[in-house]
This record gives C-alpha cells, structure tokens and sequence, in this order.
C-alpha cells in the first residue's frame, strides 16, 4: 500500500493544530489536576478521617472505572448544575478530573515517601501540622513528584484522545474527520500515531531523564501507566 | 432518581456487561499467549528479533487506545479480513495488552534468581527447556497481581471500543442515555457494574495467587555466613 | 594421590578468568584422577568458586581448557589444531556430566524434593517417569530423606535442602561433582548432616572437589588440597601434609589466622 505522502504533507497543518490543542487542554488538565491533588492529597494525608475516606473514595472511583465514563458524567452534569462550558473547557474540566485522581495518589505517596524524621522535627520546632506539611513536607515532596507528574502528562495526552465522543477537535477526532472526508485511513493513521509517539516519546524520555539523572536513586516515587 | 427506570434497564446493561467481560477475558487471554511468546523473545531470543519487540511496546505504550481501535477497525478490512465487530474488538484490545504484558512477563522472567539459572544449566537443561520447566511457573505467580491489573485495565479500556460502535456497557449505557435522557441513572448503574466487574476479578486472582500458585509457604531456615571456620 | 595407574578424570590447563582487568583466576593447573577427592581452600575472594564455576563452564573462562574424561568442555580443537566453541545444546549435554552443589541450595522453588531430583533424568535423560521416580527414590533414601520427598523446599531446613541438592545432581549419575561451599549457609548441626552424606559419597570414591572451610572434612576425606590466594594456586598437597608444614609463606599464614596452625 504506497503512501501518499503529498497528501500527508496537505492534511499536517490541520493534524498539528489539533495536536497543538490536544497538548494545551491536556497540560492544562495537568496544572488544575496538580492544584487538586495538592490539595486532596494533604488532606488525604493529613486531614481528619471523614475527609481522608471520602477522598479516597473519589479516588478510587476515578481509577476504577472507565474514563470514557467519567467523561459522560462531566458532560452531562456540568450544565445540570448550571456551569455550562463550550467544548474546550468541558474537556478540561474532565481531563482535569481523571489528572487529578492519580495525582492525589501521586501526591500522597511522594509525602508518605519523605522520612518520618522531618515531620517529627518540624512538629518539635512547635509547627502546626498544617505548617509543617506546607513548609517542610510538600517543598521536600514535590522534587519526588516531578517525574511522575512528567509521565502523568502523556497519559492524559492518551486519555485526551477520548474527548473526540464529547466533540472536541483534539488530534484523534480531527483524523477521524479527515478519514470520513477523505478515505485516505492509512495515510491519516500513520501520520495521528506519529504525532502522539512523538510528543509521548518525548515526555517519557523527559520523566527518565528527571528519575536518573537529577533525582538520586531510589528518590523519586515511580509513576503508573494509563492507557 | 428513579429505582424503577434502573431496575427496567438494568438486563440490558447487564447484557452488555456481558460483552464487556467477554472481550476484556479473551483480550487477557489472547495477550498472555502472545505476551509471553514475544516477552520470552525478549528474555532469551535472539538479539536482532529485541528492536522489533521493542518497537511494538514504544508503538503501544505511545498511542492512545482509542486510535489503536480506529486503526484496528479501519485496517483490518482492507486488508481482506471480513470480522465481525466483537472480532476486531479482541483484536484491538489485544493488540494493545501484548504491549503492556510483554513488560510484566519480562519482569517476572527476569525477576527469578540466578541460581535457579546455574542450577538448571548444571543439571544440564537447555536454556528453553530451563524457561519452560523452572523460570516460567516460578514466573506465574509473580504475574498474577500485575496481570489482574491489566485485566482491570483491558475492563476500563473496553469502554472505548463504544466508539467503534461494539455493544458493550459504555455504549448500551450511551444508547439509553440518548433514547431517554435519564443520564443520572443510566450513569451510576454504569459505575456500579464497572466496579463490581473489577472488583469480582481482583477478588478472584487474590485467591489465584493465595491457594492455587503458592509455592513459598514457610521461610528457609539458613545463616548467611562466610568466615573460615577454625 | 597419585594412584598407580589411575587415569586423570579431569585436566584443567592454564585456566584464567578476569572480570574486567580483574583476575578473579590466573594460570590454574589442576588435574583430577578418577575417584580422587579434591578440596580446595583460601580466603574469601581467592578465586575458589570462580575455579569451579569455570569447570563447567557456568563462568566461560577468559583462556585456559577443560578436559574432562576424553572432551574439552566448551569446545573442541579441530584436526588443524583450530578451537572451535561449542554451541550452547553441546555445552548443555557436555555439562550433564558435571554435578554441582551451590552454596544456596539453589532447589527449584515450585518442584517438591522428588521432582527436583527427576527433573533432571526426565527432561535431560528422557528417562520414563516411573524410572525416574524409582531412582530419585533410591537416591532420596541414600541422603536420608525418603520421608520428606513429597515436600516443597520452602517447608524443607537448609539442610534438608542442600541434601536434596545433592541428590539432584547424583541423579545425572555424573563422572564429577564440584560442591561450592556447601554447609556455609548451614549451622552447625544441619552443616553436619550434610558432611556426612558428603563422606559417604567420597568413602564410594565419588570423584569431587570441594571448596570448604571445614577442615575437618578436608583432613578426613581429602586426597589432596588445594590453597588457592590472590587468584592463583598457591600449593597443594595432601591433607596431612598441607595442614601441618605448608611450603608456602601464605599458606602458613593463612592456617595461622584460621587456628590451623599455631
Ligand atoms: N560475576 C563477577 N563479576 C565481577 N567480579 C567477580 C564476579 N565473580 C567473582 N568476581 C571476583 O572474582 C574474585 C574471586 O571471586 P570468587 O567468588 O571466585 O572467590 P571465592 O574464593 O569463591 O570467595 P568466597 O570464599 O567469598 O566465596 C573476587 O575478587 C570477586 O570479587
Ligand atoms: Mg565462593
């Protein structure tokens, strides 16, 4: 089956601004998602027990179920409660759900990472719990995170490719359209798996190089793969 | 909330879950056989054939599941093979574990002891019929916990073969959502047999690895000493 | 012992292995005559087990042969003096020859006692079951475990273990057995069960080489012992002679620090 690649040339310009946007939603997602899961995960950490399970239960629901459905949920219930959002916010909204289902664990384990000691030393000195978390904890926790927020980032990339069925015009759903306009499937899923092998590519070498070459071994708290 | 809405659709849903586990076990299935035929390649084989698996893992693990399926759908008929949707669902979905197994068995091939290697080779067992006999059933129980992951992942990931149209949990609940829209219901009902789903399995491999595969009941009693005795 | 008449069973010529720049064994000379015990002892990191696990080959040795009753192990020399490698199924039926008793044990974790000794006759020797079984049996009862040999080895004692060990490799019926430090993973009581089926294999001039630090084995059960340090063969004498009036300057030494000597 011969390429045609004059035709892949014609159709870049569109793909790469749906990956552009698929990029932008998605890092967005990261950022709102790491806000929550700082916040969540203290709290998960360090606040009362009706707040912790609560939490983990939001976080075990968010991991345990498919996030197509989590998308449709998003989809439905925000104009229901009155946010009503175009296209591009309902998927950051969602992507920033799932983000932040698996940052507040990422955010949990890289504070119960950081030796008892600290936390100790910090309470000795007189800080509040909440003091200590905020000047002493989280500054020490966050230099583990970073890694795993970097692998973080590419599986929401993957996941924003599930926003095409509540009709954003990210990378996957644009080639889908191209695909019905055109029939050139081949040339058109080649060139949309290119895109994501890339930028994924580059994010997976970006969080192997933090977690061997700036972070001493054994320090950074390793992260989970997500389709 | 209606309970009488969900009670009425829930034999549909359940129907569809039905779909849903099938594919899901049979991906799992399908995934392990080729997941170890191409992770023991990658263990023991011979070096060209280690960039080809590689290349398959960096593919898999580099694109969304999602497109995996359109190309699975797209391709797979040009290129002469008339499947039904349920078909091209498995093969997609299994498609896209061999990715992900070939990474667990690896690591549970590599993860058993050296000695266990020397003590074969001494023996005299060629290295295939050492992998065949000594490393790969030490290897299964280790791939059990990783491989209930992945089978709670190919679940969560089945959802998206709705997009091909399948009729599974996710697009039975989408089809009564729009004929409806009762999506509250059909939502939450969703949820529940998804995670009843997963749970039931994770439940089931607990036990798997507990009473079927558990070979190291007690601790060795040994000292670890390397001084000249006088 | 140099029997009169006796063959050498094993010859091992110029054998070095660096790991890296490092001679782990250097120029070893060593030769074995069948139903000879061997024991080879030295300090920690003298080399000993390289030496063993060069033998057969575990360890490929960086120069250096070994012969073993009539074939090079590894390899062969052509009609035109070439060394040609073997390949890796010769190396696996050459090795078969071989028996070897690891420091860990090293028993196939998933198989019961019985099946770790018939693993090898059925799989390598493609030996029936039931025969099989009937040999293991035969050879469980000689280490004094016939009544543990429906066990896993997570509910045997090291000693137990190492003993199946040895029954593992006896049942290759092989020319030679290397036992690499065999008790040191053993306390006291449990490292004795162990010596004694050792005993009772050399007293039925099983050919073997031992590395111990059990002296009181070597001076009972050796023909010669070695005393290996830094890589290289130091010296080697008889049991008797070595313990009592060494040649060598390190080898005194060396009985001085392990109380040997006074
Ligand atoms: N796989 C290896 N890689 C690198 N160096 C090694 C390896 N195996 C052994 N060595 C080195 O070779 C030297 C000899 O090791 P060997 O294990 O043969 O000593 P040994 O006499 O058996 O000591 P011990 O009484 O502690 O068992 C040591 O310096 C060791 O560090
Ligand atoms: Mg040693």
């Amino acid at each position: 089956m011969p390429l045609d690649l004059d035709f892949m040339i014609r159709i870049f310009p569109e793909l790469f601004r749906a990956l552009i946007l698929t990029v932008q939603i998605s890092f967005l997602a990261l950022l709102f998602g790491i806000v929550l899961g700082i916040l969540l995960g203290s709290l998960r950490v360090i606040g009362p027990r009706y707040i912790q399970i609560p939490i983990q239960w939001l976080v075990n629901y968010i991991r345990g179920t498919p996030q197509l459905v989590q998308f449709l949920i998003v989809y439905f219930a925000l104009p229901r409660i009155g946010i009503v959002l175009n296209e591009y916010w309902t998927g950051v909204v969602a992507l920033t759900v799932i983000a932040a289902g698996y940052e507040v664990e990422i955010v949990r384990a890289a504070i119960e990472s950081i030796d008892k000691g600290q936390k100790e030393a910090a309470l000795a000195v007189g800080m509040s719990e909440v003091k200590a978390l905020r000047l002493v904890l989280l500054p020490q926790a966050m230099r583990r995170m970073i890694p795993a927020l970097t692998n973080e980032l590419s599986n929401v990339i993957k996941a924003s490719a599930l926003l095409s069925v509540i009709a954003v015009n990210e990378l996957t759903k644009v080639g889908n359209k191209i695909i019905y306009e055109t029939f050139y499937f081949f040339e058109v899923l080649i060139e949309v798996a290119v895109l994501y092998l890339i930028v994924i590519g580059v994010l997976g070498w970006i969080s192997s190089y933090f977690e061997n070459k700036v972070f001493a071994y054994g320090e950074a708290i390793t992260a989970t793969e997500v389709r | 909330m209606d309970l009488n809405f969900m009670i009425q659709i829930l034999p549909r849903l359940l129907r569809a879950s039905l779909t849903t586990i099938q594919v899901s076990l049979l991906s799992l299935l399908l995934g392990t056989l080729f997941g170890l035929l191409m992770g023991m390649i990658r263990v023991l084989g011979p070096r060209f054939l280690h960039p080809f698996v590689n290349a398959y893992v960096t593919f898999v693990r580099g694109t969304p599941v999602a497109v995996q399926i359109y190309a699975a759908f797209f391709l797979l008929p040009r290129i002469g093979l008339n499947w039904s949707l349920f078909e091209i669902s498995v093969f997609a979905l299994t498609f896209n574990s061999v990715g992900y197994q070939i990474e667990i068995i690896r690591a549970a091939l590599q993860s058993i002891d050296k000695g266990q290697h020397e003590a074969a080779a001494a023996i005299g067992l060629g290295k295939w019929k050492a992998m065949w006999l000594i490393t790969l059933p030490q290897a299964a129980q280790r791939m059990i916990p990783p491989l209930t992951n992945e089978l709670a992942n190919l679940i969560k990931a089945s959802s998206v073969l709705s997009i091909i149209a399948l009729y599974e949990l996710t697009r039975a609940g989408e089809a009564i959502i729009a004929s409806t829209f009762r999506y509250a219901e059909v939502l939450i009902l969703m949820s529940i047999l998804y995670f009843l789903m997963i749970q039931s399995l994770t439940e089931g491999s607990n036990y798997l690895e507990k009473n079927v595969f558990n070979f190291r009941t007690s601790r060795i009693k040994t000292r670890k000493i390397k001084q000249p005795a006088g | 012992m140099n029997m009169n008449g006796a063959h050498p069973l094993l010859k091992v010529k110029n054998l070095t292995k660096k790991f890296g720049d490092h001679f782990a064994i250097k120029e070893a000379n060593l030769e074995v005559m069948r139903g000879e015990r061997v024991v080879l002892i030295g300090p920690s990191g003298s080399g000993k087990s390289t030496l063993l696990r060069c033998i057969n080959y575990l360890e490929v040795p960086t120069s250096g042969t070994v012969w073993l009753d009539g074939e090079y192990i590894g390899g062969r020399y052509n009609d035109d003096g070439s060394w040609v490698k073997d390949s890796p199924s010769q190396l696996t039926k050459k090795r078969q020859h071989i028996g070897m008793v690891f420091q860990s044990f090293n028993l196939f974790a998933h198989l019961s006692a019985l099946d770790n000794v018939t693993l090898g006759p059925r799989w390598v020797l493609n030996m029936p079951k039931k025969e099989a079984v009937e040999i293991a049996q035969q050879l469980l009862e000689k280490v004094h475990l016939e009544e543990h040999s429906h066990k896993l080895p997570a509910q045997l004692s090291g000693g137990q273990q190492q003993r199946v060990a040895i029954a593992r490799a006896l049942a290759m019926n092989p020319k030679l057995m290397l036992f690499d430090e065999p008790t040191s993973a053993l306390d006291p009581r449990l490292t004795n069960e162990v010596l004694d089926v050792m005993l009772e294999l050399a007293e039925e001039k099983m050919t073997m080489i031992v590395v111990t630090h059990e002296i009181g084995f070597a001076r009972e059960v050796a023909d010669v012992v070695f005393f290996l340090e830094e890589a290289t063969i130091v010296e080697s004498a008889p049991p008797a002679l070595l313990f009592s009036d060494p040649k060598d300057e390190r080898t005194r030494q060396f009985l001085v620090d392990c109380n040997i000597l006074k």
